[in-house]
């Protein structure tokens, strides 16, 4: 099963969750992956054109590849880190809370990805986290699922952490369905799971 | 007690050669002009280790209530008051007062002779083995002899130590190794006024007579770099010297007050944002002086080399970066096994441009009094980890990023007159992976690091196969394709000699993402109608977070208007990533022009502007200028070929990158001079135009 992949021209999404990938497989993989177990995904096929993408102010879960076509040869993350960032303020526009994993060959730059968006997005609500999914540990050689209920359960562990431990994609999901009390109860919860997290301190240079 | 003591001396010390080290530092801080090691290994009668200075000496009273105190720190005293010494007017060296504990590192009988100035000679003998029965020290008297003069007569000073009952082995290696390590003491360029420091084996004369020379060794460097890095500026000497049979002439250049450029990463946040060195960076470093001597081993220079195997086994013994204090130098610094500037990993990604240990004869030199954040580890392994250290690492990294710049513009020369040319789908990847893999099993590290393997050996496959497709041969592939092999033979190497394994799967990551980007470029092919203000836009969203956070103007008269600018066929992605690229460039080169962020409420200095342009002849332009350095005199030709860099830590395939994009959508990339296209004149930096073909 594929579901239609969304380009920069027809995206409209009630979707909590978005998969960004500016590979087709690695994108198809995950996103049919998450359909299969009942998380509808909004599919975002990303090599450079941002027009059309957006505004999708109610996204609860981004899950965006580190390397969305910046062409920029560079052992150095952070013009990535740009792109992310244009994605989300000048495309994706998140109002709200929302959580941001990095599905990436280059797990380790999570941290730094993190530090880079609540540094300097702005008119647009920061993710509260951006945690780290290798595609090492779940694609093969040819960009293939290798264990696609592994590689859910990844995804659903992540969230859980999140926010509350049963149903919270679902919940997250269904975020433009809850009353304002519900949306209230959930932010605190969100909150109160945070509490006490500084994050992880990453040095910033540029 | 006495065990505990004996134990100390045995962590603080790494070995006894470094124990040697410590015995001469101690002879530079009491003034001597000359020190000798003497190493009686004769095997007739006991080994005797004999250090002799001719320095101050000591009183009965220095030598009971600081010698024989442990941890005594007059010496820092002194360094802190500045006290400088009578005769060479030095400040000391040490500071913590645990130099003495190298005598008991070397044995276990110690005899120490010492007559200061208009005093008499004193005598103390220490025996380790009948101190360590003692439980305490007090139970352990050590008698000070005071005599009439017997070593030192006359009007000499000095101090005389006689080291018996040795605790290490003297072979034949490791005597060499004192060698070389007693005559690298003081800088070979930067030699301390009256100090010499000197190994005698009797009778073992021929263990070390065939170790060169130092200056024999740097006579043979093919590039020379000199610099100094002072408040003033960066100044700096570059030499490229003739290589024998090769008809190409040698090369020098040299720059005063220049800027000098820094690697990334400060763990000072002070120092965040700056890409350029200012006082702030010097601040516990003080001025930072140094030469580097550099070799080439590449097999078409090799042959050419006299006497080669002579110059590599001295390199791969003493190759690196020492460091020097006031002309002495500070261990472990450029030792065999020290990588303090992490120089081999660095060339994972960039081989042939980046410069390994076992190439470089350097020394980086400093001053004690105005290093005073560099403080010295007491077991001799450097410097303590600070905000100084760091810098000092930054620093002599951009010096020698400097370097590399020039080099690799002679190294081009020599490459075109050496090398045939080269096929870039011929295959050559396989053994070189093979054979990493084949050390990662060894390691056992292969399952950390298979998925990057994996992925190189998948990248470089593909993209030979689309060049064949393609007959794209003609694009300096060949340049990128050896440069990865050389990447993994690098990372290989690394791994065999036991690097710490994050970074080197770190360094492989890059080099998967290098040919990563490349593959990605290869494979894209889907050429459409595109707008130039679509282009623009597009470039300026994505990259629109770090204009702001570096106080870019942007000046983009097209997406003020509501034109389209011009239409053409090309694959969006890849012209995209070509901008980035160029903007990548234009927002570090800013920063190196105005490397201050402007005060609150004034205007930004650094501008940069994207525009469309129909003053090219084979078609209309989209033109990126800013009002940085521009490109410094190098032509177009060298600034656009693969892994051509003149930032610190850049990867040299930007340019490269958007050239190639525009050419294999048709177009080409250009470099305009000042008045060939019409920009506002403050943009006085780099202007580069991205020429399309119109409406195709």
């Amino acid at each position: 099963m594929t579901a239609d992949i969304v380009t920069a021209h027809d995206a409209k999404t009630d979707h909590g969750i978005i998969v960004i990938d500016d590979e087709m497989e690695h994108l198809v993989g995950l996103a049919d992956g998450l359909d299969r177990h009942g998380m509808s995904c909004h599919r975002v096929h990303c090599e450079g054109e941002l027009a059309g993408i957006g505004p999708w102010p109610d996204v609860r879960l981004i899950v965006a590849d580190l390397h969305l076509g910046s062409g920029v040869l560079t052992a150095d993350p952070r013009t990535d880190f740009s792109v992310i960032g244009g994605l989300l303020e000048e495309a994706i526009r998140p109002s709200g809370p929302y959580m941001m994993v990095l599905w990436t060959m280059y797990p380790e730059q999570a941290p730094a990805l993190r530090t880079f968006l609540l540094e300097r997005l702005h008119d647009v609500s920061k993710p509260f986290d951006v945690l780290p999914l290798a595609k090492a540990d779940y694609l093969d050689g040819e960009g293939n699922v290798r264990d696609e209920p592994a590689l859910v359960k990844a995804i659903t562990d992540l969230a859980a952490g999140w926010a509350r431990p049963e149903g919270a994609l679902a919940l997250l999901g269904a975020w433009g369905e809850l009353d304002d009390n519900e949306v209230d109860a959930l932010i605190e919860e969100i909150y109160a799971s945070r509490r006490g997290d500084t994050g992880r301190p990453v040095e910033l240079e540029d | 007690m006495a065990r505990v003591l004996q134990l100390l001396g045995d962590e603080l010390i790494g070995s006894a050669r470094l124990a040697v080290f410590e015995l001469v530092k101690n002879a530079y801080d009491a003034d001597a002009s000359e020190v000798v090691v003497r190493l009686d290994l004769d095997s007739g009668s006991e080994p005797v280790i004999t250090v002799s200075d001719d320095g101050e000496g000591m009183t009965p009273e220095v030598l009971r209530s600081v010698w024989l105190v442990p941890g005594n720190d007059h010496r820092k005293e002194q360094r802190l008051s500045e006290h400088r010494t009578p005769r060479h007017g030095r400040l000391p060296l040490g500071e913590k007062g645990v130099g003495r504990f190298a005598v008991h590192k070397l044995g276990n009988r110690i005899s120490l002779v010492t007559r200061a100035r208009d005093a008499d000679e004193c005598a103390v003998d220490i025996d380790w083995n009948e101190l360590i029965e003692r439980r305490y020290l007090d139970e352990a008297p050590v008698v000070i002899r005071v005599r009439r003069a017997e070593i030192f007569s006359g009007d000499r000073t000095g101090t005389r130590i006689e080291v018996r009952q040795l605790r290490t082995d003297w072979p034949r290696g490791e005597v060499r190794r004192l060698y070389n390590q007693i005559t690298s003491i003081c800088s070979p360029f930067e030699r301390p006024d009256e100090f010499r420091a000197a190994l005698e084996v009797p009778g073992h004369e021929r263990w070390v007579e065939d170790l060169p020379d130092i200056s024999e060794i740097l006579d043979r460097a093919i590039w020379k770099f000199s610099f100094r890095v002072d408040s003033g500026g960066f100044d700096w000497t570059y030499a490229f010297r003739q290589i024998p049979g090769l008809n190409l002439d040698g090369r020098s250049i040299g720059k005063v007050g220049d800027r000098l450029k820094l690697p990334s990463r400060s763990g000072d946040d002070r120092m965040e944002r700056k890409v350029v060195a200012d006082e702030t960076v010097l601040e516990g470093i003080g001025p930072v002086a140094g030469e580097f001597y550099v070799y080439d081993r590449d097999r078409e220079i090799r042959q050419r080399m006299p006497d080669i195997r002579l110059l590599e086994n001295y390199l791969d013994e003493n190759g690196g970066v020492r460091v020097y204090r006031d002309g002495i130098r500070v261990y472990n610094y450029g030792e065999l096994g020290d990588d303090w500037l992490g120089l081999d990993l660095r060339r994972v990604n960039v081989p042939t441009r980046r410069i390994s240990r076992n190439i470089i004869v350097g020394a980086v030199h400093l001053s004690l009094q105005d290093s005073t954040g560099l403080v010295e580890k007491t077991n001799r392994e450097g410097f303590v980890d600070n905000v100084a250290c760091a810098g000092l690492r930054r620093i002599v990294l951009g010096a020698l990023a400097a370097l590399e710049e020039e080099r690799q513009i002679d190294k081009d020369r020599v490459r075109q007159l050496t090398r045939s040319p080269e096929d870039p789908t011929e295959a050559r990847i396989q053994r070189p992976i093979r054979e990493l893999r084949r050390e990662l099993d060894a390691q056992g590290v292969r399952e950390k690091f298979e998925p990057y393997v994996a992925r190189i050996e998948e990248d470089y496959r593909s993209m030979q196969e689309t060049l064949l497709s393609a007959g794209m041969s003609g694009l300096n592939l060949a340049v990128v394709f050896h440069e990865v092999e050389r990447g993994v033979r690098a990372l290989h190497q690394v791994i065999s000699e036991g690097a710490d394994m994050e970074s080197a799967a770190r360094q492989a990551r890059d080099l998967m993402g290098l040919l990563d980007g490349f593959a990605t470029l290869l494979r894209r092919d889907s050429r459409q109608q595109h707008s130039a203000r679509k282009l623009v836009n597009a470039a300026r969203r994505y990259n629109v977070l770090r204009f702001r956070h570096h106080l870019v103007q942007l000046v983009c008269p097209l997406l003020d208007g509501d034109g389209d600018g011009f239409r053409s066929s090309f694959a969006f992605g890849l012209i995209v990533g070509a901008l980035n690229n160029l903007l990548d460039n234009a927002l570090y080169w800013l920063r190196v022009r105005w490397p201050e962020a402007p005060e609150q409420g004034r205007p930004s200095e650094r501008k940069l502007y994207m525009g469309v342009s129909r003053d090219f002849e084979s078609g209309p332009a989209v033109i990126i200028a800013d009002n940085g350095t521009g490109f410094q005199g190098d032509d177009p030709e060298r600034v656009v070929r693969p892994f051509f860099t003149r930032k610190p830590e850049g990867m040299g395939l930007g340019l490269y990158y958007a050239a190639l994009a525009m050419e294999l959508n048709g177009g080409r990339l250009a470099f305009p001079q000042r008045g060939e296209v019409d920009i506002p004149e403050e943009f006085d930096g780099g202007v580069v135009a991205l020429i399309f073909r119109e409406g195709r």
